[in-house]
């Protein structure tokens, strides 16, 4: 498949020479997703045993953090060696989040974050920054794709929760998502960042889908930063729907932006008949917002032939239909009807579709 | 595990191989983007099955509300009338048709609304296991002539909702003690059984064979519950006279697992599944070896973290060198 693609590519002058050799450190996701999980049961271990011997030998939080920085030198060190196996950037992982814990823990010791004086809202905004800052320095000293996801990860978490605190919540969940489609749609102009690119764009989707189940799951009705941390919304219900309105206008910008793509006029029938799609959807994302926002993934997986973004639209999209039932702002008789009649409508509008852009497309399963 | 045309021009880009100002043409030669009648193709599903879902979640919501207002006989006439009108498109369609399967899952889906109406209106004291037996039951016709995984899917969903929660009301044969593991046992022999018949019917049908998220669903779900049956198994209270059951059974699955997935049919996520069970089952054997108080806390975690990134950097390396021979 390899060379068959490289062969094609020659044939239009896109490529010369021979086909590159295979960059091995590029494997599939459930193999990473492997590595992941068992480098962080590594890292559980040896952090373990590393607060063990601290503990053992002296309780200071000097010495923690110098074992911490130590360790995280060693990790970038072993992923900098320019011949590095499987086993050492495992190791490598499993030693470099066992450092961070370290040295996280050293700086919120020395500042006082476990003195028990300051509440505890007070200390997560002073992780966040030092998460933040540690994670943005290992992000670009640590070549490997696997420890970029992590780093990013943490890194989106720790700005999602400074920009709740600083009053920013219900738009933060937008706003993530919205920056993580902007970077997706800039996938294939800047290619060549590769995974600098595509660990945050991973990261921002992830955190944002958290923040909204957070939001729905865990706590009904958007009382979880309420009750956990006192964040309240400013300007009230208004905001949140403000933030769905950001949310909604996301899949509409997305739609203009492929539509650009495609070099399609804004007035043809079928941009129009797009557009018009996009916001009956995003009108419906008024009420449930993972309608909208498992759409919009559904969409960009679809356009990128990314499956992992389009598999996690469906789901969003599974999940939030049977989230809706215990939406307690709507009775369960008028939600019902919304549903029948948005459901019946995109039946009607396939059903048009068909004498309106007939093709040849096989309708088989 | 064959990289993707998508994944493929990426990776030369990022190697320069690809110019960046060529990415767009190189995209358009591997097929990534999708042309107009790809995206004809993939509205019109998107469309069929978002309209699907919240029609068919619109009615589920409409007889939970359990509206006073309207009687008993024009509730199962709604309900009947809608598996009515759902079976009518599907024999219009026929089998062959997305649309057409899509609208037998439909009905299958009213089914259950008409066995809970039917709940609601004689408050027949049936327990909700009951109701998805039941439900199972009565659509299995439906979804053996469908050949439509999604349908098989939810109906295997049914089935296991069905068992969880008889045991939740049952709590075992043997007492409650045994209930979660003797759930866990039935649990795992359905959905293997589910597997291994997936596995004959895609056997017999090429084409079949490309639905891999039905396989990997499946292996992850029987895997899973075998794991962790062995996982009980080790961390019992009496380590001698240790029920090794699970821990066969694991083996046995492990073993079948790989001689499939390796030599007969290659599917490198199983194997990855595969490696990341047997790193937990060896974390949690050394663990109880290594934790009972013979060793320095200390000298057994580090063992067994070492233990944990080489079982996985080793796996990684395997499966790596599976997944390259499988491209080659």
């Amino acid at each position: 498949m390899n060379q068959a693609l490289w062969q094609q590519l020659k044939q239009h002058g896109l490529v010369k020479g021979e086909e590159p050799t295979e960059d091995m450190s590029s494997t599939p996701w459930y193999v990473r997703t492997m590595l992941a999980i068992a480098g962080w049961f590594g890292a559980m271990f040896l952090l373990g045993a590393v607060f063990s011997v601290i503990g053992l030998l002296i309780e200071s939080a000097l010495t923690a953090g110098i074992v911490g920085g130590v360790a995280c030198l060693v990790a970038v060190l072993i992923y900098r060696l320019p011949d590095h196996n499987d086993f050492l950037a495992q190791f490598a992982f499993a030693v470099s989040l066992a450092g961070q814990s370290l040295l996280i823990f050293s700086i919120l010791s020395e500042l006082g974050a476990f003195d028990g004086r300051d509440p505890l809202i007070d200390h997560l905004r002073i992780l966040s920054m030092v998460t933040l800052c540690l994670q943005a320095l290992l992000f670009f000293i640590v070549p490997n794709y696997l420890h970029r996801i992590w780093s990013s990860l943490l890194f989106v978490a720790s700005l999602m929760f400074l920009m709740n605190y600083y009053g920013l919540y219900p738009f933060t969940q937008s706003l993530l998502f919205a920056a993580g489609i902007a970077l997706w749609l800039q996938e294939f102009n800047w290619a060549k960042l590769g995974s600098k690119l595509a660990a945050p764009a991973y990261a921002l989707i992830f955190v944002s889908l958290i923040l909204l189940c957070v939001d729905t799951y865990l706590w009904a009705q958007s009382i979880f930063w309420l009750e956990v941390f006192g964040i309240t919304t400013p300007g009230d219900i208004r905001a949140e729907h403000l933030s769905s309105i950001l949310m909604s206008s996301v899949l509409l910008g997305l739609v203009l932006t492929l539509l650009m793509r495609a070099e399609a006029s804004v007035f043809s029938g079928a941009s129009i008949a797009a557009i018009l799609l996009a916001v009956l959807v995003a009108y419906i994302g008024l009420f449930i917002q993972g309608i909208t926002v498992g759409t919009v993934l559904v969409i960009l997986g679809f356009a990128h032939s990314n499956r992992v973004l389009k598999g996690l639209g469906l789901v969003v999209l599974l999940v939030f239909v049977c989230q809706f039932y215990y939406l307690l702002d709507l009775t369960l008789l008028v939600k019902s009807a919304l549903l029948i009649v948005s459901g019946l409508l995109l039946l009607a509008i396939r059903y048009l579709m068909g004498y309106i852009w007939p093709a040849g497309v096989p309708e088989n399963a | 595990m064959r990289k993707t045309n998508r994944q493929l021009v990426l990776e030369w880009t990022e190697q320069s191989s690809i110019a960046q100002d060529q990415i767009q043409s190189a995209l358009d030669v591997g097929g990534v983007l999708p042309k107009p009648s790809d995206w004809r193709g993939f509205l019109d599903k998107l469309l069929l099955y978002v309209g699907v879902l919240f029609t068919a979640s619109g009615v589920v919501f409409f007889f939970a509300y359990n509206w006073d207002e309207l009687g008993r006989f024009a509730k199962f006439a709604l309900v009947q009338g809608a598996i009515l009108v759902s079976l009518a498109v599907f024999w219009r369609q026929g089998l062959d048709k997305l649309s057409g399967k899509v609208s037998l899952m439909l009905a299958a889906i009213f089914v259950g609304v008409l066995l809970a109406v039917i709940g609601q209106t004689y408050q027949t004291g049936a327990d909700p296991y009951e109701l998805f037996a039941v439900w199972c039951a009565l659509i299995l016709p439906w979804a053996i002539l469908a050949r439509f995984d999604v349908l098989w899917m939810f109906w295997l969903l049914l089935l296991n909702l069905s068992v969880t929660l008889y045991y939740q009301v049952f709590g075992g044969l043997f007492g409650v003690l045994f209930a979660g593991e003797q759930m866990l046992w039935l649990l795992f022999a359905v959905n293997t059984l589910a597997l291994l018949v997936w596995e004959y019917v895609v056997s017999r049908g090429a084409q079949r064979r490309k639905i891999r998220w039905m396989t990997r669903l499946l292996a992850t779900v029987s895997g899973g519950l075998v794991s962790t049956l062995a996982i009980f198994n080790l961390l019992g209270a009496e380590f001698i006279s240790l029920n090794l059951v699970g821990i066969a059974a694991w083996l046995v699955w492990m073993a079948c697992a790989y001689y499939w997935y390796r030599h007969s049919v290659l599917d490198v996520y199983v194997l990855a599944l595969g490696v990341l069970s047997v790193v937990a089952i060896v974390s949690v054997l050394l663990g109880r070896f290594l934790l009972d108080g013979q060793f320095h806390a200390v000298i057994a975690l580090v063992i067994m973290s070492i233990v944990i990134i080489g079982l996985s950097a080793s796996g990684a390396f395997w499966l790596r060198g599976v997944a390259k021979g499988e491209s080659s």
